[in-house]
């Protein structure tokens, strides 16, 4: 080993290797880093991408269904009983006596059979009548065409003769409708 | 012109920088004929000097083993230095060697002077060890003052180098340090300094030319019967070496001439006495034969003048047998430059070995040719010390060689990350922010709450169960004329309890339904049948699928997943009268149907179907 071989080796190999190494590893941390930003981001970018195609998919498959839906939701704010009582008085002038007759008409307070088992806000249409099954059929055809929001939870249909009255034979019907309708969150 | 330290005046750093400059400005990291002798290198060129009016220059190319006269030098350019650099030109011209030498061997012989200096006592019996003539020698290169006798000596001025006596017998002087002035030091060392300054290794030695005329005897066809001495006359002095009847070397002497003669004075009475000294004869001639002398020179003039002084000598005083060797009539120095028996040993070694059992093989002749005749009085190794050895420069190469590498790999690692970067920055993902992503995000659940929304209120709002229908329904099953009374009619419907949860976490949405129709009433026997196909799954189905095709609803249509049932029971009517008149039968109509029956029909829809409610709010 000579006088020139330390110098060498101290200042030619191992503070040099020294220095690039060091500048080397902090490099290749702000790579390290880098990727991990870039992977981070580029997983985001693509989870962006992905959400803005499924919302494309879902807005052209709502699109369509935005008017439909813009009724519906308007029907069910409206006040069935109200909507369900105004009906029965347009339509029930059209008939004779004979053919139908209004007896009662209640709002129950109590979900119902239907209404119990759902989420869903319901009012409830308890109605009776006296006549014919046709013209009865004719006006719930009526009555269920506006209100789409009402189901027929139950009917009951009974032969009923006034014999004091000499009146002849007409059937009872009772009805009871559980309508939908928007509960306290509605849009 | 490169400057170069004394590495140990020098601090690490400027040690550093010296050997990367050594490096970088001369070919000593990349050339190996720096670290070679002078007469090892292809290209050599010999200066013979004997203080005459003419220096002999010689070229000599290993490679063809050719010898051509040299470039002539003048005696100042030898003194002063001055002119190397025109030299150093011609020579490396084709016209001294076959091409252009890539490295120059320069060897000075030195004929001008031949003195001997005395080893030390202590010296002396170091070396009666037989072997330790190389320590010896050694030593007298590193440390002169420890070795001669004389402490005195000017070391600045003179160089020595042991020539061992192999002759010596016990008790007798083993050696001697043949001293050489350093005055010619100048002019190589110029030399050097030019080849370096061409990147051209030139590498030097000095060497004492009557040491290696003895060497070079044997290749000069000598074949001595016994005992004898050898005198190479040159133009200032005359050197006589005392071999013994074995061909060893016995002792040496230098005999100065004077006053412009050209032998030395009492030439006879001094090699007598070396004759004596040696044993060649007795102190009164006692010896059977008188000594042999050969006297060896270029110049006929000289020997004949010789010679003729020990003619006389012979005839007025004691018998010596005399040789001659000319050199200008040796037929192997024929074609040397300047007859030179010195450049002998420098060529090739074939002579050496076809006389290898005559005067080549004694001890003495072996030695001198492996080396101690061409020992150089030029510490160039000192020379050499002050700069980086090959191990360093090969070390400094390789580091910054491995240093380049590492700059290279965090120029391409950091490329690569300032285009990575760049490439990311390009990236549209780049510029997204957290503020465009929540706003995606609410975007996205706000239309997903807006399908939601919107599914549960659509499967809210279908038809399921609807009055009309139902009185459809009750039309379908018994038509006008059907010979069914109907007493009363029942229908409800019925939502399930929800299903319990699959898994843990997981949602129920939608509940079945249950709708029951429960028929009670008379009928006639024709209409039996009726009721009869009304009981079976196939009839009961048929029937639904016929109201669902009248009605358009869907709740009617045939499903595996629906299941329908039907409870049917039939009796006799306790008031039918089949004797009753007309008029009866028209007050009382049950008087004419002969039995009666009540029906209850199921369906069941389960939470998987298309009609099941859905569980929750729509908003």
């Amino acid at each position: 080993m000579s006088a020139y071989t330390q110098p060498i080796l101290r200042f030619g190999l191992i503070t040099p290797v020294l220095f690039n190494g060091l500048l080397l590893g902090a490099v290749c941390f702000g790579l390290g880093k880098l990727d991990r930003v870039r992977t981070l981001k580029e997983e985001r970018h693509t989870e962006q991408m992905q959400r803005i195609a499924a919302m494309k998919a879902l807005e052209e498959k709502l699109a369509p269904r935005r008017e439909e839906f813009k009724n519906q939701k308007k029907l069910l704010e409206v006040d069935a009983p109200q909507l369900f009582t105004r009906i029965l008085d347009n339509l029930l002038p059209r008939y004779k006596e004979i053919e139908l007759e209004r007896g009662s008409l209640v709002f129950p307070l109590d979900r119902g059979r239907i209404g119990r088992q759902v989420k869903a806000e319901v009012a409830r249409v308890k109605s009776s009548f006296q006549g014919g099954i046709g013209p009865m059929q004719e006006a719930l055809l009526q009555v269920e065409a506006l209100m789409p929001q009402a189901v027929l939870e139950d009917l009951k249909v009974t032969r009923k003769a006034d014999l004091l009255l000499g009146r002849p034979e007409t059937l009872s019907l009772e009805l009871t409708h559980t309508c939908w309708k928007a509960g306290e969150g509605k849009p | 012109m490169l400057t170069i330290t004394d590495p140990c005046e020098l601090k690490p750093a400027d040690i550093y920088r010296q050997a990367s400059t050594v490096a970088s400005k001369t070919s000593r990291g990349t050339d190996g004929h720096w670290y070679r002798a002078a007469d090892e290198l292809p290209c050599q060129w010999h200066l013979w000097f004997d203080s005459g009016k003419e220096v002999v220059s010689a070229t000599y190319s290993r490679q063809d083993n050719v010898w051509r006269p040299g470039p002539p030098v003048p005696l100042v350019t030898l003194t002063t230095g001055e002119g190397v650099n025109s030299l150093m030109g011609e020579l490396l011209s084709t016209l001294y060697f076959p091409q252009k030498p890539a490295a120059l061997g320069v060897v000075l012989h030195l004929a001008d002077e031949f003195a001997l200096a005395e080893i030390s006592q202590s010296g002396e019996i170091s070396a009666e060890g037989g072997d330790d003539f190389q320590i010896l020698r050694y030593n007298l290169v590193d440390d002169p003052r420890e070795v001669l006798a004389d402490r005195e000596v000017s070391v600045e001025a003179n160089a020595w180098r042991l020539l061992p006596f192999w002759g010596a017998q016990p008790g007798q002087q083993r050696c001697t340090a043949v001293t050489l002035s350093r005055s010619r030091e100048e002019f190589l060392q110029r030399l050097m300094a030019c080849g370096e300054a061409m990147r051209l290794p030139v590498r030097v030695a000095v060497t004492a030319a009557p040491v290696e005329a003895l060497a070079a005897l044997p290749q000069l066809q000598f074949r001595p019967a016994a005992g004898c001495l050898v005198a190479v006359l040159y133009l200032k002095h005359t050197a006589v070496f005392a071999l013994n009847n074995d061909g060893e070397l016995r002792s040496v002497r230098c005999l100065l001439h004077r006053g412009g003669l050209p032998t030395p004075s009492g030439f006879g009475d001094i090699l007598w006495n070396m004759a004596v000294s040696a044993e060649l004869a007795g102190p009164d001639g006692a010896a059977e034969t008188p000594p042999r002398v050969l006297l060896v020179s270029a110049q006929p003039f000289v020997l004949q003048a010789a010679a003729q002084d020990l003619e006389v000598y012979s005839v007025s005083r004691r018998p010596l047998v005399h040789e001659l060797l000319d050199l200008a009539q040796s037929p192997l120095l024929v074609g040397m430059p300047g007859h030179r028996p010195e450049f002998l040993i420098y060529d090739g070694a074939s002579a050496i070995e076809r006389d290898a059992e005559g005067l080549a093989g004694t001890t003495t002749f072996k030695e001198l040719r492996t080396g101690w005749a061409r020992q150089s009085f030029m510490n160039t190794a000192r020379l050499d010390a002050i700069y980086p050895t090959r191990q360093d420069l090969r070390l400094l190469r390789f580091s910054t060689w491995f240093v380049w590498l590492l700059v290279f790999s965090l120029i391409g690692t950091t490329g690569y990350g300032a285009w990575s970067l760049f490439e990311a920055m390009n990236h549209p993902s780049w510029s997204l922010t957290p503020l465009q992503m929540k706003q995606t995000q609410d975007q996205h659940a706000k239309l997903l709450e807006e399908k939601r929304q919107i599914e549960v209120t659509s499967r809210l709002f279908q038809p399921r169960s609807r009055g009309w229908v139902t009185l459809e329904f009750l039309f379908q099953l018994f038509p006008e004329d059907s010979g069914v009374r109907l007493e009363s009619f029942i229908y409800n419907v019925e939502a399930s309890q929800p299903p319990a949860p699959v898994a843990k976490g997981a949602r129920v949405e939608s509940t079945g339904l249950v709708r029951t129709w429960t028929v009670r009433g008379l009928v006639k026997a024709k209409a039996l049948e009726l009721l009869s196909n009304l009981n079976s799954q196939r009839g009961l189905s048929a029937f639904f699928a016929r109201v669902a095709e009248a009605t358009g609803d869907a709740s009617y249509a045939p499903d595996p997943a629906r299941i329908l049932t039907v409870t049917l029971t039939q009796g006799r009517n306790s008031r039918f009268n089949s004797q009753a008149a007309p008029a009866d039968v028209a007050r009382e109509p049950d008087l004419g149907f002969p039995f009666n029956f009540e029906a209850t029909i199921t369906q069941t829809i389960t939470d998987k179907d298309t009609l099941a409610l859905p569980l929750e709010k729509p908003f």
